[in-house]
């Protein structure tokens, strides 16, 4: 069990994280917040990359700094921006990881052969790294993370530059993976916790805001949600009344989503994840436009 | 008062066994230093630990170059028995091993894979222990052909000389460990190794052939005792990096 005890982290005076408390079992947690939230900072404390200014992390009931090496030993991680040698091949930076982390040479060929094929790169393992597309690399990334069998799997924006059919690959490789370990991973994207993350953790002014799992969330914007297609001049109307979350271009005028505290003669619909992170956040992306109107 | 329960005073026994269960329980197990370097080279090898080698040897050989360059270049105008040699041994010997630490071991911060390896299980604060090891070894080995060759052309002592050596060395790669993990982190090694110059410049020049005549009277096994004291310093600094690094103020 990770947990997260009181956490604040300064960056000289500015604050990005205040008083986390998180606690992980195993399963697939999703970190959904917008840019800037704090997602990495609170990952690299998790990977003992960086250091809480305040509050502990402990893993087992242990500091997880004082666990140090074995603590690194049972923890995969991906960064954000993942570095690697670029003259390297795959297979050979991957045997590089596999030393740094202690595997037995044997076992690390099989291993690295074996995560290959999972991410669908057992064809290029003897092509060179620079000659890799973004989306290879990321791949490539991931099996990194994979190579000691972490317990704890920490991915910054797995998905980030992966073609949907990729993506939709690393959500079933997420899921038969979440069984015996804690897994945490960041992304904007909803779609790509949705329906397999256990639950969802949100992060909002420096604070998280929900740890719940999905029915709960979307629970929050339940009888509040609505559709209706508005001609085009109401639309102004619309936006300063109610949250809107999405329009669309329709033949007979604008489709919006918006949510509302009270009935009315609209089409009520089931929220979805995407929804409530849209409402969430709502006021962040208003703020921006406000100030790019001024 | 009587009421009080009476606390059994345990036998000899019972407290031996009390004690050793309380010895192991505290006592983490703690391999020695020559069986973690042994471990480490055995499980991570060699090539991955000096994943850099043909840099190192290529700065090794630019800065074996320079250093020959500059003996051929002031010798021309020097006569290298009028020149204080043991200070300028005293002065020079661990700046090799600086050049090491300053290619090798800071630029790993800025590598692109630094995240990466930091959070692997032997990562690179792990791995630095083997790699200062290699260098100072072969530090050590340049400085001592430097030395016999010297002492092939001049009438230098050569054992105070590897001594001398020894000592200086041990010092200032204490200090280069030691910056490491200080809780300043602006310190460079470059401070370290201009400093050192600077300081036995000073030395040298406020106290002249006082400075000599000191270095040459302390008897040699002083300075045998000082080179085993110094190099227990450095080899704890190097034993920081195989422990915990806790509160290593990294990022
Ligand atoms: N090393 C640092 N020094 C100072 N401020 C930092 C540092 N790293 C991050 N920050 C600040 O902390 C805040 C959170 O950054 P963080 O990288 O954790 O966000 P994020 O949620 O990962 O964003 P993104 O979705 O863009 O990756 C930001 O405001 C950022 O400017
Ligand atoms: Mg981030």
């Amino acid at each position: 069990m990770l947990e997260v005890h009181h956490v604040t982290k300064n960056y000289q005076s500015f604050t990005a994280l205040k008083e986390v408390d998180l606690q992980f079992d195993h399963g697939i947690y999703g970190l959904l917040a917008p840019n800037g939230a704090g997602k990495t900072t609170l990952m690299k404390m998790l990977v003992t990359l960086t250091f809480p200014s305040d509050g502990e992390i402990t893993y087992n009931h242990e500091n997880i700094v004082d666990l140090g090496e074995e603590y690194r030993d049972i923890l995969g991680y991906l960064p954000q921006d993942f570095g690697y040698y670029k003259s390297y091949t795959a297979e050979k930076y991957l045997m590089y990881i596999a030393a740094l982390k202690g595997l037995d040479k044997t076992k690390a060929k099989l291993r690295i052969k074996e995560l290959l094929e999972l991410v669908g790169l057992q064809d290029v393992g003897r092509k060179k790294l620079k000659k890799f597309s973004g989306g290879m690399i990321q791949r490539v990334g991931v099996c990194q993370a994979l190579l000691n069998d972490p317990k704890v799997l920490i991915l910054d924006e797995p998905t980030a530059g992966l073609d949907p059919k990729e993506r939709a690959r690393f959500k079933r490789l997420l899921s038969t993976l979440a069984r015996d370990r804690i897994i945490l991973l960041s992304t904007h994207i909803v779609s790509d916790i949705e329906s397999i993350a256990k639950e969802i953790i949100m992060i909002k002014d420096k604070r998280v805001l929900y740890k719940k799992n999905q029915e709960e969330l979307r629970s929050l914007l339940e009888g509040k949600l609505f559709e209706a297609i508005i001609p085009f001049e109401d639309v102004e109307a619309y936006h300063s009344k109610f949250s809107v979350l999405s329009e669309k271009q329709e033949k007979n005028g604008i489709k919006v989503r918006f949510v509302s505290e009270q009935k009315g003669a609209w089409n009520e619909v089931e929220p979805s994840l995407e929804d409530v992170f849209l409402y969430v956040y709502e006021e962040e992306t208003d703020l921006s436009e406000d100030r790019k109107h001024d | 008062m009587k009421d009080r329960e009476r606390i059994p005073f345990p036998n000899d026994r019972e407290m031996k066994n009390q004690v050793s269960g309380i010895i192991e329980g505290g006592l983490e197990q703690q391999e020695g230093f020559l069986m973690s370097i042994h471990t480490l080279l055995k499980k991570v090898g060699f090539q991955h630990i000096f994943r850099d080698a043909t840099e190192i040897l290529f700065t090794l050989l630019i800065s074996g170059l320079t250093l020959i360059g500059f003996v051929i270049l002031t010798s021309t105008w020097v006569s290298w028995n009028d020149v204080n040699l043991y200070a300028a041994i005293f002065t020079t010997s661990p700046l090799l091993y600086g050049v090491f630490v300053y290619f090798f071991f800071i630029q790993k911060q800025t590598n692109p894979a630094f995240d990466v390896e930091m959070v692997c299980k032997y990562n690179v604060h792990v791995l630095a222990a083997v790699r200062m090891l290699a260098f100072s070894l072969l530090t050590i080995v340049l400085n001592g052909i430097a030395l016999i060759a010297l002492s092939v052309q001049t009438d230098i002592h050569l054992l105070f000389a590897l001594l001398l050596s020894f000592i200086s060395l041990f010092i200032c790669s204490s200090m280069f460990l030691y910056i490491q993990h200080a809780p300043i982190r602006k310190l460079s090694p470059i401070s370290v190794m201009v400093g050192w110059v600077v300081l036995n410049l000073a030395l040298y020049s406020i106290a002249g052939a006082g400075y000599e005549a000191v270095i040459l009277s302390i008897p040699i096994y002083v300075y045998l005792i000082i080179a085993v004291l110094t190099g227990y310093v450095y080899i704890k600094q190097v034993m920081k990096f195989l422990q915990k690094p806790k509160g290593v103020p990294l990022c």
